[in-house]
């Protein structure tokens, strides 16, 4: 379940948040007036708290003090997981990292930077992306957890 | 030595035996796909899987067949429950069975993603169908037309089921063969944990030794029920252990009807005498002049051709996948039609990039705009089917934006039986250039490093520190 909602998510922020206004799906034709929160210009604030949250849930951070508790981290660590010759649980956690920091160097607005310098948008988007076969797949896979909020429609065999 | 070939030539094919338990294969095959379509159009599936959709990835060789709409489908779905019911019941049964085999193939035939191997062997036994005389007693038709009544085929007819069925299970105990099922334990210890909170047997589900012993003990019995049944003295134990097991995959796994059909086809195995009994209280009688149903003279000419070509292809379909290199359960070449059943965890995630080279402009392309969650689900792991998406994708961005040539390449990475994910699909390859067929297909990565063939991704713990 935890899992589960954490990818959907964390495909919100890839998608909706920076994904339709950058224009990453329509073929370099931009949108910066779909960023969330257009007329405010809180787009990128709310983006980036949400990726603190993606990261604050998958490291069981404490909300008050900001220590790491125990969290999604310490399964993959428990179970060893490797990819590629990498620890995935620590692989995830640098990933998060790279992906704010590619976010922090996009200048609010951020439909402004969209329009001005749409590159590091398009940066950041990536950055964001790059995490996503790391939470969704692999550690669903080794933890032996099912992605269901794809539904499950018919039988099997 | 001629005269010994000549006898088991005749037990097997021409000797009378009586119909009864082709009467009980009829009755149940035909309530259970009644109630099968009726389930299908109650659940909403109907709806969810032919209508919702936006766009139908097609069978090979089928891409004639299109969904039917709304009401097309519903009118599809009752033609194939009345048909059944009518095959059930003995009713006009030549043409039920034609017509029920050509509803549910088609209905099967629309969308690859609904493929399952059971569908597959309902076409197969629903053909059969169409030629054995089923309805010659306790039928309507034999009711209506007193001299279509018969107390005896030939033996060919009962063995024809058993062997299909026996093939089946043969197939899919040897696909269970391989590293993976016997020495991970996989994907029954992915799935068997998520069972835990059932009474009695839960803590037992979580004990790895379970996973295994299940593993190794549904290989066994897979590849070795047909005989267990086929032997008198064993026969009870068998259909006992048949009726345990199926039952218990119904429990665990979300696979609809199939223990049904195993567990209702598996009485071919049994003697006549038993299904007159079984029938005897429902009202079947077997008839005290023996009638042999002797088939037309053009049917007899043509039964060993036609036998022959028959079992030759269901022998041989299955291991195409020995032509391909690499793994079957990883690139899926020659995977289907071929009772894999329950082998694979597979998940994976699949995103397209559509480019234009007049621009240079790239996009990314939103997979929920144009698929349902479900055949996104199945397009991810099945390379036929990301680039039959591929295609699709090309035609509609030409469409879209007017655009004159289009690149697509695909970022894929999917995980098996609880390993970590790899690349799937060579994201180099335009996939606008390829064309699916059964030659081999380079496009798809290889699972494994050359010479790492059982590395599992997860490395032991001590190993590591």
């Amino acid at each position: 379940m935890l899992i589960n909602n954490l990818n959907e998510h964390y495909e919100i922020i890839k998608r909706d948040k920076i994904g339709i206004p950058s224009g990453v799906t329509t073929l370099g034709i931009t949108f910066p007036e779909k960023v969330e929160a257009y007329y405010s210009g809180r787009s990128l604030a709310l983006a980036e708290a949400a990726l603190k949250a993606a990261e604050g849930l998958y490291l069981g951070r404490n909300s008050q003090s900001g220590a790491d508790g125990p969290g999604l981290d310490d399964y993959l660590q428990e179970v060893n997981a490797t990819k590629e010759g990498q620890n995935l649980s620590s692989l995830i956690k640098t990933q998060f990292q790279k992906a704010l920091d590619a976010l922090s160097l996009v200048q609010a607005p951020l439909s402004g930077a969209i329009e001005g310098n749409n590159e590091r948008v398009v940066n950041a988007y990536n950055e964001i992306t790059r995490q996503l076969v790391n939470i969704k797949t692999d550690m669903p896979s080794v933890l032996c957890v099912s992605i269901t909020y794809v539904d499950n429609a018919s039988d099997s065999d | 030595m001629q005269q010994s070939n000549h006898t088991t030539y005749r037990t097997i094919i021409t000797a009378p035996r009586p119909i009864a338990p082709l009467i009980t294969f009829r009755i149940l095959f035909g309530g259970l796909m009644m109630v099968g379509a009726a389930r299908f159009m109650l659940s909403g599936w109907v709806e969810r899987l032919y209508v919702e959709p936006r766009f139908f990835f097609k069978f090979y060789g089928f891409e004639w067949v299109e969904p039917l709409g709304h009401t097309g489908m519903y009118a599809l779905y009752s033609l194939i429950a009345i048909s059944a019911a009518m095959v059930m019941l003995g009713l006009f049964y030549r043409m039920a069975a034609v017509i029920f085999f050509l509803s549910f193939a088609y209905s099967e035939l629309i969308d690859l993603t609904n493929y399952l191997n059971h569908y597959y062997l309902v076409c197969l036994l629903a053909f059969l169908m169409i030629f054995l005389p089923a309805h010659r007693r306790f039928s309507l038709d034999a009711w209506r037309r007193p001299g279509l009544s018969a107390t005896h085929v030939p033996a060919w007819v009962i063995h024809l089921l058993m062997f299909q069925i026996g093939l089946v299970y043969c197939f899919a105990g040897f696909a269970k063969l391989n590293p993976d099922w016997l020495f991970r334990a996989m994907p029954l210890a992915v799935w068997l944990p998520a069972k835990a909170d059932w009474p009695l047997l839960g803590p037992l589900f979580e004990q790895p030794w379970v996973a295994f012993a299940f593993s190794w003990a549904g290989a066994v019995y897979d590849l070795t029920i047909p005989f267990w049944l086929l032997w008198r003295p064993s026969r009870p134990f068998a259909y006992l252990a048949v009726v345990v097991f199926h039952l218990l995959t119904k429990l665990l796994f979300n696979i609809g009807l199939f223990p049904f059909i195993m567990i209702f086809n598996t009485l071919i195995f049994f003697p006549a005498t038993f299904h007159e009994r079984l029938l005897g209280r429902i009202g079947y009688r077997a008839g005290s002049e023996p009638v042999l149903y002797t088939f037309p003279a053009a049917g007899r000419r043509l039964l060993r051709p036609a036998l022959i070509l028959y079992f030759g292809f269901q022998l041989l379909f299955p291991l195409r996948y020995l032509f391909y290199p690499g793994d079957v359960l990883w690139a899926e070449q020659g995977y289907r039609f071929s009772w894999r059943v329950m082998l694979v965890e597979k998940t994976g995630q699949a995103t397209f990039f559509v480019h234009d080279p007049t621009t240079g402009h790239s996009a990314e392309v939103e997979n929920r705009s144009y698929l349902t969650a479900y055949q996104e689900k199945q397009m991810a792991i099945q390379p036929d089917m990301i680039l039959q998406y591929a295609h699709f994708l090309e035609r509609e961005y030409r469409r879209e934006y007017g655009l004159d040539s289009v690149e697509i390449t695909v970022d894929c990475f999917v995980a098996l039986n609880g390993r970590t994910s790899r690349r799937f699909i060579d994201p180099g390859a335009d996939l606008t250039k390829l064309k699916d067929g059964f030659h081999h297909k380079p496009w798809i990565l290889p699972h494994f490093e050359e010479g790492a063939a059982l590395s599992t991704g997860l490395t032991p713990k001590n190993d590591a520190q």
